[in-house]
């Protein structure tokens, strides 16, 4: 009787009616609400603290708090004027500049040159052995890397003094020699991240298809061929976006080093926008300038964002990669 | 369905800690809960029922919480009282402290140490009515603040008067000290009369000023080696004996290990003490803002004429390489350890000799007073640390226990308070020697694996930031201890030429501190810098040339040095 009326089921029976959504499933509200607390937090966290920004264009009191303190002169921009007309602001500006631009151009540039050469090392132990090596340095702490440097740099037993010796110098410690500072802090910078920062392009070229090597070797392509010619355009994307993201940091160079590497006799070269900020935040007499401070950091911003979409622009023409 | 219970419990959860966020209740308050004078068995209790008090405080990272301090757990079994810490970073405490005022679920009772003069003035000018003034007759609490419920205004009259024996007792003998060399009342009280803060009180001889020591035991083996006729430590008057003297720590082994190379004549962290050691002899103690002996006028010092000469001294050193070449690495006492632990060093700037010989050589040095030269024959000066300062403690308005903080505080400058704030409990962290108490030991327990100073951190709060609302000579002078004795007795022997450059009793404007900040931001560096030229004899820096010392000094007017001046001699004409 039953297996009867199942042959008599009709066609019909077998499309589905369309059922009354509830509200929640039509509008994807419980999707919304899994988000709830993640935007909460961003919304908490990221974006109410901009609202502080606006003590860069008011003389900030503790009592009065933000929105209660009194709006500085010259339309709110007396602090800004303040830092541009600094008696060294060129000076602050060139160094942070120079140590900036010099750490990007050799941090971006080396590791790549680093995994294309390691990519090529065929002994598997060996080429593990290296990466190792080489991003050891990467986990030792800025405190003790800068430790590591004045002790390597003594002016009476250093290491390195004394290798400098063998080629003829005659000073005391380089660290205090304000024409190395750049250099100093460059070259320490790519020896700790140089192993590092190449990980991300090894494993790019791990993914390189070996069609295309098999193909360029019938062509008759040797090795540095292959690497220029089909190792390199694989990690060309990458490197641009990578690129792209640290020329948006160019004024945000790193407050701890640099301070910690400071000396007066190379203060010429070492007193950056960032090392000026925690002289005026934390100043030895009066009270800290919380406004000028912000001033200034929101100084540094507002050019990172001009640079970063300039350089934006200029990528996607030149290489049509971009980050937007 | 399940998804939907989860999308509800993840909306409550939001909502639970955000509710979380919000406000705690009122605190409600027994006035007649506090004792005035105490009970007579114990006249330091303050609360019959203990009460919670709220201290937000400076704190040196590395050591203990200050709830488990002795001090403070001492206090509290005294005064019945409980205290509840607020501590930030020594690093972040200035920003912690801002955030507090717009705060509004949070307000201390007690804002212990560090409390900058600076942020008095400012509120002062704008009448926040911030801080309770100490010495108000009229002051009153106000019923229903923000915090507190509380039936009716309280009025609390004149702390000091009332409830601060002991602090009003100091106020009134100057803290022991003469009114001419610094005046308590005068430096706590700001230009409206009232004393928003107590405070901070240090009359130690030997914290008072830093400390240059010499080897005389190395003048010794030279006098006696190579026959020469160099002066004892307490025979160098002036800074060109001195100099004579390095010369032979130079060129002599005056060590008498059988190098005479391996002397180091003079070194130091950086410059630090070491730039001032020379400047007195030329008649200024300081590298920048500086009041003239006779109170008349501030100058900027690295604008004057001894300033120059100081660099000329400094700079010929450096070329007869008296001065230790790596003394600009040098940043920490560990770094100029190293040498002195091999008897390498003739003279240096530190806290105490052994911290930087070790205790093989510390009997060989000694501590080297002011000296003059031929181009500044007057009294010789010798750069000292004001007596005062007004920054002790301060009692926010929003508090209800006023009273009770006023009668806490007091006793922090008894003599209960200055034995807890340096050394602890009686009987307990330190016992007296005899009946007299001329002399005390500190017992450092034999279990302890660390140094003395380690130990004294887990009793006060002292150790690390200097923080004390009276280090009192009293007391701390009276540690048994050989070394320490021996450094009070040549410390105290300086007092008589100590000059502070900028005494702590002299009050800016909220806009003056804002622009000395603004303008030393610059500035401070950049004659660090120019200093370091000139030592080095680099380029365009002869301190002999006369061209190279006008162009320093157009580049320090650039730097506003003249404006700095300006600011300092305003000030000074309004008083």
């Amino acid at each position: 009787m039953n297996k009867e009326n199942t042959l008599q089921l009709s066609q019909e029976d077998f499309i589905s009616k369309p059922k009354a959504q509830s509200f929640f499933s039509k509008y994807k509200i419980t999707l919304f609400l899994m988000t709830l607390p993640a935007l909460i937090y961003i919304v908490i966290f990221h974006y109410v603290p901009i609202g502080g920004l606006v003590i860069a264009f008011k003389d900030y009191d503790s009592f009065s708090g933000i929105w209660g303190s009194p709006w500085t002169s010259m339309g709110g921009f007396q602090h800004f004027v303040d830092f541009v007309n600094l008696p060294n602001f060129g000076v602050i500006l060139k160094n942070t500049l120079t140590l900036s631009v010099l750490s990007i151009v050799f941090n971006s540039l080396l590791p790549i040159v680093f995994a294309l050469f390691l990519n090529e090392i065929r002994a598997h132990r060996y080429k593990r052995f290296i990466q190792t090596i080489m991003y050891a340095p990467y986990f030792i702490s800025t405190v003790v890397l800068v430790g590591m440097l004045f002790a390597f740099f003594n002016g009476d037993n250093g290491i390195f003094t004394r290798l400098l010796r063998t080629f003829g110098y005659d000073g005391g410690s380089v660290m205090e020699n304000p024409d190395y500072f750049a250099a100093i802090y460059v070259i320490s910078g790519v020896w700790q991240g140089l192993g590092w920062w190449s990980i991300v392009y090894m494993g790019t070229l791990a993914n390189v298809d070996p069609n295309l090597h098999d193909a360029a070797i019938i062509d008759g392509a040797g090795r540095l061929r292959r690497i220029f010619y089909v190792n390199f355009p694989a990690i060309v994307p990458l490197a641009v976006t990578m690129f792209i993201m640290s020329i948006g940091n160019v004024l945000n160079v790193g407050f701890e080093k640099v301070w910690l590497m400071q000396l007066q006799t190379n203060l010429s070269s070492s007193e950056i926008i960032s090392t000026y900020v925690y002289r005026v935040s934390f100043p030895d007499f009066g009270l800290p300038q919380f406004s000028y401070a912000t001033a200034i950091g929101l100084f540094n911003s507002a050019i990172n964002i001009v640079i970063l979409i300039i350089a934006n622009k200029i990528s996607k023409k030149v290489s049509e990669t971009s980050l937007w | 369905m399940k998804r939907k219970i989860l999308a509800i419990l993840m909306i409550l959860c939001t909502l639970m800690s955000l509710a979380a966020c919000g406000g705690g209740d009122k605190k409600t308050y027994d006035p007649d809960n506090f004792l005035p004078n105490g009970t007579p068995e114990n006249p330091y209790q303050i609360v019959k029922e203990p009460v919670t008090i709220e201290i937000f405080a400076p704190h040196s990272a590395g050591n203990p919480d200050y709830d488990e301090l002795v001090m403070f757990k001492h206090l509290e079994k005294l005064t019945n009282l409980r205290f509840s810490f607020t501590t930030a970073d020594t690093s972040a405490y200035s920003n912690r402290r801002s955030a507090i005022w717009n705060d509004p679920n949070y307000r201390p009772d007690l804002f212990l140490f560090n409390n900058a003069i600076a942020e008095q003035v400012q509120f002062m000018e704008k009448n926040y009515n911030a801080f309770v003034p100490f010495n108000d007759a009229s002051y009153t609490v106000k019923a229903n603040s923000t915090l507190v419920k509380y039936g009716e205004n309280l009025s609390v009259g004149n702390l000091i008067d009332q409830y601060m024996p002991n602090y009003k007792a100091g106020l009134e003998a100057n803290f022991g000290i003469d009114k001419n060399v610094s005046d308590a009342t005068e430096t706590v009280t700001l230009s409206n009369g009232k004393m928003y803060a107590t405070l901070s009180v240090n009359d130690v001889s030997r914290d008072l000023t830093y400390k240059m020591f010499i080897n005389q035991q190395w003048i010794d083996n030279l006098n006696d080696l190579y026959s020469l006729k160099l002066p004892n430590a307490n025979e160098i008057n002036t800074i060109e004996e001195y100099l004579d003297v390095l010369r032979a720590f130079k060129k002599y082994d005056a060590n008498d290990n059988g190098d005479p190379n391996d002397e180091v004549p003079v070194t130091s962290k950086s410059l630090e003490y070491l730039r001032n050691f020379i400047i007195q002899s030329y008649g200024y103690v300081s590298n920048t803002m500086e009041i003239e002996a006779d109170g008349s006028k501030y100058v900027y010092v690295p604008s004057t004429e001894a300033y120059r000469k100081y660099l000329q001294t400094i700079n010929t050193m450096w070329k007869e390489g008296l001065i230790d070449n790596t003394t600009f690495s040098i940043t920490t006492d560990a770094q100029m350890a190293q040498k002195g632990q091999k008897n390498q060093l003739g003279s240096f700037v530190s806290a105490a000799a052994y911290i930087t010989v070790g205790m093989e050589y510390e009997d060989q040095y000694v501590t080297l007073a002011p000296v003059t030269s031929s181009y500044y024959k007057g009294n010789p000066v010798q750069l000292g640390f004001d007596y005062f300062k007004p920054d002790g403690a301060c009692i926010p308005q929003t508090s209800i226990y006023v009273r009770e903080v006023a009668r806490l505080l007091d006793i922090m400058y008894s003599d209960i308070g200055k034995q807890l704030i340096s050394y602890g409990v009686e009987g307990e962290n330190f016992t007296w020697d005899n009946e007299e108490k001329t002399s005390w030991t500190f017992n450092v327990p034999e279990s302890f694996t660390g140094t003395q100073e380690d130990y004294r951190a887990t009793i006060t709060p002292n150790v690390g930031s200097a923080s004390a609302l009276y280090w009192s000579k009293d007391f701390v002078e009276k540690m048994n201890d050989e070394i320490i004795t021996e450094l009070n007795k040549m410390s105290a022997s300086y007092m008589q030429y100590i000059k502070i450059p900028e005494p702590d009793k002299y009050e800016f404007t909220s806009s003056e501190y804002e622009k000395i900040s603004k303008i030393k931001a610059t500035l401070d560096p950049q004659i660090l810098y120019m200093e370091s030229c000139f030592v080095k004899g680099d380029q365009n820096y002869d301190p002999f040339n006369d061209a190279d010392w006008a162009g320093y000094l157009t580049s320090l007017e650039r730097y506003g040095y003249k404006d700095l001046v300006d600011i300092y001699n305003s000030m000074l004409d309004r008083k």
